[in-house]
């Protein structure tokens, strides 16, 4: 009875601590969220109200006419979408292979993909600008498509892999043995079983893609091609830019990729402990 | 064998609009099935990936090396041999042992930080209590946000007049003045490396999570029957439970602090104040694309590339070990 008592005791003390620590965690979050909703006197007001008591909706949008912010994110939706559909079969025949089967070339083709994951992009971005800059692929929307295909196709692959493994094999050799062709099976069996892993390691793809900004700053110096991050990040430092207007554009580029993130949430986390560290 | 399974069969039902069976047939007739040998399926599976990573990875590494020989700003016209110039003039260059120190700090405390953290979540986690689902939804939010997002409302919480972190540090009589997180030498690297920790966590935690689960609940009955306090339950049964995972984690941050950690320090300081959150990756960029002295930076990111290969190796070793 009394290790019932402080069992529930117990349960209210780490219920307390969950939520203090979610309150402290997700504050940022909260606090983007504020000033991207208060008009910018209350922003600078002593002492700062940290309750949402004072907030202007509307001055939410108003970013939308002062800032070239849908442009960007329009930018940003065709190249990591391209991107997306670019990585997708590639990564998904890799991902095939990788995971039905055992051979010296699967080995090898592995151990490249994991090298890829670990590798600085740093010394990709000199080539990538002298190879694009040649190819006249500097300050379009093309060689940034590239870019993100090739930083996210690894990955991708790897994520996907782990989607394959989850699924039986079995069904696949049923169908070999009714006379299907292996590529038949593949589209047929292997990859609607998988389907939900798949799109999971898709949705990575686009978000990755959304998120890079390494070789968006440096590949795009024309502000009609920025996307988002590459915007948002111009206002760093730029004191005619309000703190207001800064946190609504990280607002909008926040959006997509959390709403997402919460779609997939599942999957995600399970893919990412599995395929992620695993291997 | 017909390589068609039939109208209606369960495949089709699946795969929307098949080609008409007669043009399969006649396809499938001509080129067998050319997936039918695993050896050849996995060779044209894997053909287009290791196109991909030979066009994109291994030809502009090679190109980067080579270009971290050629003498200043020839690179881009085909390139005159220099030696190891570049090399030789980061060796004497202290603005590069700066650098080298920063990344050191930044790694290694970047690194246990996230760490710690990820693993007090994931222990908290492992209660039960009305809840825990959601906290364990809320506190991935970090992770899926973007990178330039986070930088750019961290610099706003941090700001030195108005940033809410200096208020409430004021308000509660912690400091007098406000404090300078990101115009102050000595604390500007902490306070980046912050950011990168708040937005890293979760990856550790989710990680940690899956190996603590994964820990048979007898061995911690058979602890509490042999009289074992708590302490003594997480130092024997639960740290060697999640030694493995742990280990990879720890190479995979690292790895990643070191080569990879860009976006939130660039936008934040941009390597300043004084260089004093100058990482090497930072300092590669800035050599690059700020003075445009590409050879150098592709020197730079040479080194850089031959650092984290030390600790790829490293890695890989790891996660071997555990398959083994």
């Amino acid at each position: 009875m009394s290790g019932t008592a402080e069992r529930s005791r117990h349960a209210r003390l780490w219920a307390v601590v969950g939520a203090t620590v979610v309150l402290v965690v997700l504050f940022p979050f909260y606090w983007m969220l504020l000033t991207a909703l208060r008009a910018e006197t209350s922003v600078f007001t002593y002492p700062p109200n940290l309750w949402p008591t004072d907030l202007a909706p509307h001055l939410l949008f108003q970013v939308f006419g002062k800032t070239q912010v849908l442009r960007w994110l329009a930018n940003t939706f065709i190249v990591a979408g391209v991107a997306t559909l670019l990585v997708v079969p590639v990564a998904t025949l890799a991902a095939y292979a990788l995971s039905r089967y055992r051979n010296r070339r699967v080995s090898y083709a592995a151990l490249l993909i994991v090298v890829t994951q670990m590798m600085p992009p740093v010394l990709l971005l000199v080539p990538y600008f002298i190879i694009f800059r040649n190819l006249g692929l500097l300050d379009g929307l093309l060689g940034l498509i590239l870019a993100n295909f090739a930083w996210t196709l690894p990955v991708t692959a790897w994520l996907m892999r782990a989607a394959f493994d989850a699924v039986p094999s079995e069904l696949e050799e049923a169908a070999l043995v009714d006379g299907c062709t292996r590529l038949g099976a593949i589209v047929r069996i292997a990859v609607p079983l998988a389907v939900p892993g798949l799109v999971a390691a898709a949705v990575f793809a686009f978000i990755a893609s959304w998120d890079e900004y390494f070789f968006a700053r440096t590949l795009i110096s024309d502000n009609r091609y920025w996307v988002a991050s590459v915007g948002l990040g111009s206002f760093a430092g730029d004191n005619s830019v309000s703190w207001q207007q800064i946190m609504a554009v990280a607002f909008f580029t926040t959006l997509p990729p959390v709403v997402l993130f919460i779609f997939v949430q599942r999957a995600f986390v399970e893919n990412m402990s599995a395929g992620g560290l695993k291997g | 064998m017909t390589g068609v399974a039939g109208p209606g069969a369960d495949g089709d039902a699946r795969s929307g609009a098949p080609a008409p069976p007669g043009l399969r047939r006649r396809l499938h007739r001509l080129l067998g099935d050319p997936l039918a040998e695993p050896g050849r399926a996995s060779a044209l599976l894997l053909a287009p990936i290791a196109l991909g990573i030979a066009l994109f990875y291994v030809g502009p590494i090679l190109f980067g090396v080579w270009a971290s020989f050629q003498a200043e700003g020839t690179a881009m016209e085909g390139g005159r041999f220099a030696g190891t110039v570049h090399y030789e003039s980061l060796a004497r260059d202290p603005r590069f042992r700066n650098s080298l120190w920063i990344t050191v700090v930044f790694t290694v405390a970047s690194v246990v930080v996230t760490y710690v953290v990820g693993l007090l979540a994931a222990l908290l986690l492992m209660r039960s209590f009305r809840g825990r689902t959601f906290v364990g939804s809320a506190l991935l939010v970090p992770w899926s946000m973007p990178l330039v997002a986070v930088a750019v409302i961290w610099g706003w919480l941090l700001d030195y007049q108005f940033g809410a972190v200096n208020y409430v540090l004021r308000a509660s009589g912690l400091v007098a003045r406000s404090v300078g997180f990101l115009t102050d030498p000595a604390i500007a690297l902490w306070s980046v490396g912050a950011a990168q920790v708040w937005r890293l966590f979760p990856l550790a935690m989710v990680t940690l999570l899956a190996a603590l689960k994964a820990i048979p609940h007898e061995l911690y009955e058979s602890a509490r029957v042999d009289g074992a306090t708590p302490w003594q339950q997480f130092r024997h049964v639960t740290l060697p439970g999640i030694r493995s995972a742990s280990h990879a984690l720890l190479l995979l941050l690292g790895i990643w602090a070191f080569g990879r950690a860009f976006t939130i320090i660039f936008v934040m300081t941009g390597g300043g104040p004084a260089g004093a959150t100058e990482t090497l990756v930072v300092q590669t960029y800035l050599e690059a694309f700020r003075y445009f002295r590409l050879e150098r930076g592709s020197a730079l990111g040479t080194v850089v590339l031959v650092l984290s290969a030390v600790f790829t190796v490293l890695y890989l070793r790891a996660r071997n070990e555990r398959h083994g």
